[in-house]
């Protein structure tokens, strides 16, 4: 059991166990979730809408099914709740603006369809920047989410309420979105598991966009294991997502792929960005030379691995958000700026005076330097670095200007268009959790699920959970 | 029915200062006419505080353009969109040294590699169901494998 012996804390894998046993009623594990968002989102925010009566309804017909013996695969009756850019029909997706307080798709994201038709049951929709960027907000119809290590502190973001919800126990997984890092940060601050796959690899249709050439759906959950099982689930060619690319699954699928160890693996830890380009806190450095002891013990080589500076890869990225991002919201923007948050505008309203000329010097360096990223797969099977520079930092203390005026760890992974995720392998002195990213070559997914959960395994980081 | 977790707010909650970060200044490289024209042509209408904050928002983005590589062979490819890489098939683990470096940097006048033909998304196996007599228990047993022990730093 890699989750905890209370309903609300199991992970996925152990819920589906108990579930495929008959020891676990899926409309018993729903009504817990339910309880506990009640007791708990007052607190943590994590939430924007609760589908309670559908998630019980929804329950009902799977323990029925469960009853038949006719289980439709290990998300069977396990409870998720949805990142709210992802479309949910009949159910309100708000993307956490103002700008769509009143938006009731007619019809599921492709993600969410497919989660639905694998048995898993919705709670409700949760907690984002404002359209995947603007955020932590206070000027918004419905507050940021808070951290349950720390309510004072921030979530990481953009999918804020996915990092928050699963890591105080109010849901056993998520769907978030990844354009400069939005699953990793929230998976680091929070202490869970977040995997961004490989660009193309899992549908974006139905999910609101914030910058088309970069957006990347994926899971995010307890464990890396969970992570894989619901990649399962997801993963697989869209013909109507235009950026989705024909995959093969690894033999087994992806939550096979992920237990099968890290044992020979050659690991490049990549230090230059958390020693140089952007030194990361006492506690982080102490992790990663954690970290690489650790992966050693666990049978892997390591050896450092160089590559292009962490500013390039962020200068990239970012202005091809700001430029993407803006040209979404131009018609809002030019005719009613108010109506976004403070944060929002100062991230995405810059976009629409830069230069043509730069967005397509950036898309040109993209290329490059993704080929020079991916250029060390030669070497190595998988890249770690840090996270995040720090544990989580307080929510009064987030600059408006995050991710422009220095560059993140995460930027790396988006440019080069490879999976990447964030797993939670310590904690600092303060108790807050520490996240370690691995990186991976494209359609290297499951190998970076299986470095995951190994170092999981390892670091025993899975036991502990928020005291709420 | 859906049901809010909680009541649309519009105020911020008590214990944290409502956007504390005082009005800001463009920095010396934008200067105020300069954002404003650059404000009017992007058909924007905006209040003093929300020019002010686009001008430190457009220096940072400034100041990474700045950085970018522009002496580029004029057949190089534009690359208006990105296109995440095919798949290729997987080593064998730990012979990352061994396998076929992935495709370089797009020379002067190569095209972009064809996508390969669709085929549908594979759909995790079914498991077999349990025996069909037994029923669900309400409660989940406690734990039979003792936790870890937590890492403490």
């Amino acid at each position: 059991m890699r989750g905890s012996d209370v309903l609300h804390h199991l992970s996925i894998a152990d819920a589906a166990g108990m579930i495929r046993a008959r020891r676990l009623s899926p409309v018993e594990l729903a009504r817990t979730l339910l309880e506990r968002i009640e007791r708990l989102n007052p607190r943590l925010d994590a939430y924007l809408t609760v589908t309670a009566e559908r998630a019980i309804s929804a329950a009902r017909a799977a323990e029925k099914a469960q009853m038949q013996g006719a289980l439709t695969g290990p998300l069977h009756g396990i409870p998720l709740a949805y990142k709210d850019i992802y479309d949910t029909a009949g159910v309100r997706t708000t993307a956490h603006s103002r700008i769509l307080e009143a938006n009731v798709p007619a019809r599921d994201a492709e993600a969410v369809r497919r989660l639905g038709e694998a048995g898993a049951v919705m709670l409700g929709k949760l907690a984002t920047h404002e359209f995947a960027i603007g955020g932590p907000a206070f000027d918004l119809p419905w507050p940021p989410a808070r951290n349950p290590w720390d309510t004072e502190r921030f979530t990481g973001g953009s999918s804020s309420g996915s990092g928050a919800a699963v890591a105080a126990g109010l849901a056993l997984g998520s769907l978030g979105s990844d354009t400069g890092g939005s699953i990793r940060f929230p998976a680091a601050y929070c202490g869970i598991a977040g995997l961004k796959p490989t660009a193309g690899l899992v549908s974006r249709r139905g999910v609101i966009p914030l910058s088309p050439s970069l957006d990347t759906a994926g899971p995010m959950a307890w464990t890396a294991e969970d992570c894989a099982i619901l990649l399962d689930a997801i993963a697989g060619y869209d013909p109507l997502d235009p950026a989705s690319v024909p995959s093969t699954p690894p033999p087994g699928g992806y939550a096979a792929a992920a237990r099968r160890g890290a044992k020979g693996l050659k690991v490049g830890i990549i230090r230059r960005f958390y020693e140089t380009d952007l030194p990361a806190s006492a506690e982080v450095i102490e992790q990663m030379e954690d970290a690489e002891r650790l992966l050693k013990e666990l049978g892997c080589s390591v050896a450092t691995a160089d590559c292009p500076s962490l500013i390039a890869f962020n200068g990239a990225n970012r202005l091809i958000i700001s430029a993407e991002a803006f040209a979404i919201h131009e018609a809002e923007l030019t005719t009613r700026p108010e109506a976004y948050s403070r944060a929002f505008r100062v991230r995405v309203m810059a976009g629409g005076v830069m230069r043509a000329a730069d967005y397509i010097q950036a898309q040109r360096h993209r290329r490059s330097l993704a080929a020079e990223l991916n250029g060390l797969f030669e070497r190595f099977d998988v890249l770690v670095t840090a996270a995040t520079p720090g544990p989580a930092p307080r929510l009064a203390d987030v600059s408006l200007d995050e991710g422009l005026a220095r560059p993140t760890y995460a930027a790396p992974a988006n440019v080069s268009g490879g999976p990447a995720m964030s797993v939670c392998a310590g904690f600092a002195p303060n108790g807050l959790p520490l996240g370690l990213q691995i990186i991976g070559r494209p359609f290297g997914d499951a190998t970076v699920l299986a470095v995951g959960h190994a170092v999981e395994e390892a670091s025993g980081s899975r036991s502990r959970r928020p005291a709420l | 029915m859906n049901r809010q977790a909680r009541p649309a707010r519009s105020e911020a909650p008590a214990c944290e200062p409502p956007q504390a970060e005082p009005a800001r200044r463009p920095p010396p490289g934008v200067t105020r006419d300069e954002v404003d024209l650059l404000i009017r042509r992007a058909g924007l209408t905006l209040n003093a505080g929300q020019k002010a904050d686009l001008a430190v928002a457009f220096q940072h983005l400034v100041t990474l353009a700045a950085k970018l590589p522009r002496a580029r062979p004029f057949t190089d490819e534009p690359a208006f969109v990105f296109h995440p890489p095919a798949q290729e098939p997987a080593p064998p683990e730990g012979q990352a040294a061994t396998r076929k470096p992935p495709a370089k940097a797009a020379k002067p006048g190569a095209k972009a590699a064809p996508k390969r033909a669709a085929k549908p998304a594979a759909k995790p196996a079914k498991p077999a169901g349990a025996a069909p007599k037994a029923r669900p228990k309400a409660r989940a047993k406690a734990a039979r494998t003792a936790a870890r022990p937590t890492r403490r730093r």
